[in-house]
């Protein structure tokens, strides 16, 4: 085998395994979008419903999930977390099977959220002084997916 | 195939989504019915009244025991025992639910409510209730019984820097102000008053028979209620 055919396989190999990298990277990000959709359609029926959430382990969600900012010109903010959740995972479903549009709607959505997410730690942190778990949980689903994006490797 | 899969599992879970949403509104939607049968005295809490009110019990309870009370008054301690029995005995068809009347002339009853308050808000509302009751006689006549309050819950594990800060919450002392606006809306003039499902309990019926009675007649008219 030449020098030159010997170099062309080792690129192919490389490729072939960022490639798999790639897929695997884009199925956890599906997989973690599909919990942050629950959550956020959990919170999302609870909300239209106008039943108060059960929470898990602190002890002051009403008081977020019943602030002003839970509603967005009268729209859930669940629920737009609910779409939001539900276009990553649809764009890194896409991107897992090879398509690369997908991946730059996935990293675009993917930094709106984490904006979103900081945005909504801040007000819960010092505006409302109180935590909601459900929120929290999102706020780790999106965290991971913004760590996720940025370890994934570009396409050569 | 290939080509339509990521479509297909996209459409799948677009389906899911919306079903299990629909799935918990409408099983939200129904407990909230249930509830809302013995709300009938109070239509989409029109009264005055702490929001959300201390509940305890199942959500799917059809009977509502709503007891006016002051954390300084000895009969009130008896009767909190005497409902707990009856959350016993009753199980999945009883809910209670605790609104303050603290009394003028008891001195310490405003801070004790404020600290049942306090603890709520660390989610020990009715560890803290518990406790007011059964050691009633230490705070009751004591010069400061806000540092017992603190030593409460300290025993309950509550953070006592917050659980001393939000004492002197205002939003605290409206909860309690608004309960107390309440009862003067429902007439209530001396504690313990009991309501079960709206209806104000004769103080001859404080008794354990007395109130399963009454228990039992709120079941059998919500039954016919809802034959109607």
């Amino acid at each position: 085998m030449s020098r030159r055919n010997r170099k062309q396989g080792a690129t192919a190999a490389a490729s072939a395994t960022g490639d798999r990298t790639r897929v695997i990277l884009y199925s956890i990000c599906a997989v973690l979008a599909v919990a942050g959709l629950a959550d956020a359609t959990y919170l999302t029926a609870s909300h239209l419903s106008g039943e108060t959430v059960t929470c898990l382990a602190s002890t002051r969600c009403s008081e977020v999930l019943t602030s002003k900012y839970a509603t967005v010109g009268g729209v859930p903010l669940a629920l737009v977390g609910a779409i939001g959740y539900f276009t990553v995972f649809a764009a890194a479903t896409l991107a897992a099977f090879g398509m690369e549009k997908a991946r730059r709607v996935l990293t675009i959505m993917i930094g709106v959220m984490f904006v979103g997410t900081l945005w909504l730690l801040y007000l819960q942190a010092f505006v409302i002084k109180a935590y909601c778990d459900y929120c929290l949980l999102s706020a780790a689903i999106t965290f991971a997916l913004a760590g996720i994006i940025i370890i994934t490797p570009p396409r050569k | 195939m290939k080509r339509y899969l990521p479509f297909v599992i996209i459409a799948a879970i677009a389906l899911s989504a919306v079903a299990t949403g629909a799935a918990v509104y409408r099983s939200k939607k129904q407990r909230l019915a249930a509830a809302s049968v013995v709300n009938v005295h109070d239509p989409a809490g029109a009264k005055p009244g702490a929001k959300p009110a201390h509940m305890r019990g199942s959500t799917k309870a059809t009977v509502t025991i709503e007891e006016f009370a002051d954390f300084q008054c000895p009969p009130c301690g008896g009767i909190s025992g005497l409902v707990k029995e009856l959350e016993k005995k009753n199980a999945d068809r009883l809910r209670v639910v605790f609104r303050h009347y603290p009394l003028k002339n008891h001195a310490n009853a405003v801070p004790a409510a404020l600290a049942a308050e306090a603890a709520g808000l660390q989610g020990k509302f009715w560890e803290m209730h518990d406790l007011l009751f059964k050691n009633q006689l230490a705070w009751s006549k004591a010069a400061d019984a806000r540092s017992l309050f603190t030593e409460y819950a300290a025993s309950i594990n509550l953070d006592t820097t917050r659980f001393a800060g939000d004492m002197n919450d205002e939003k605290l002392k409206a909860r309690v102000t608004a309960d107390q606006e309440r009862a003067t809306s429902m007439g209530v003039s001396r504690t313990p008053s009991i309501f079960i499902n709206g209806q104000a309990i004769p103080s001859e019926s404080f008794s354990m028979t007395g109130l399963q009675t009454a228990i039992d007649s709120a079941v059998q008219g919500n039954k016919q209620a809802s034959a109607q």
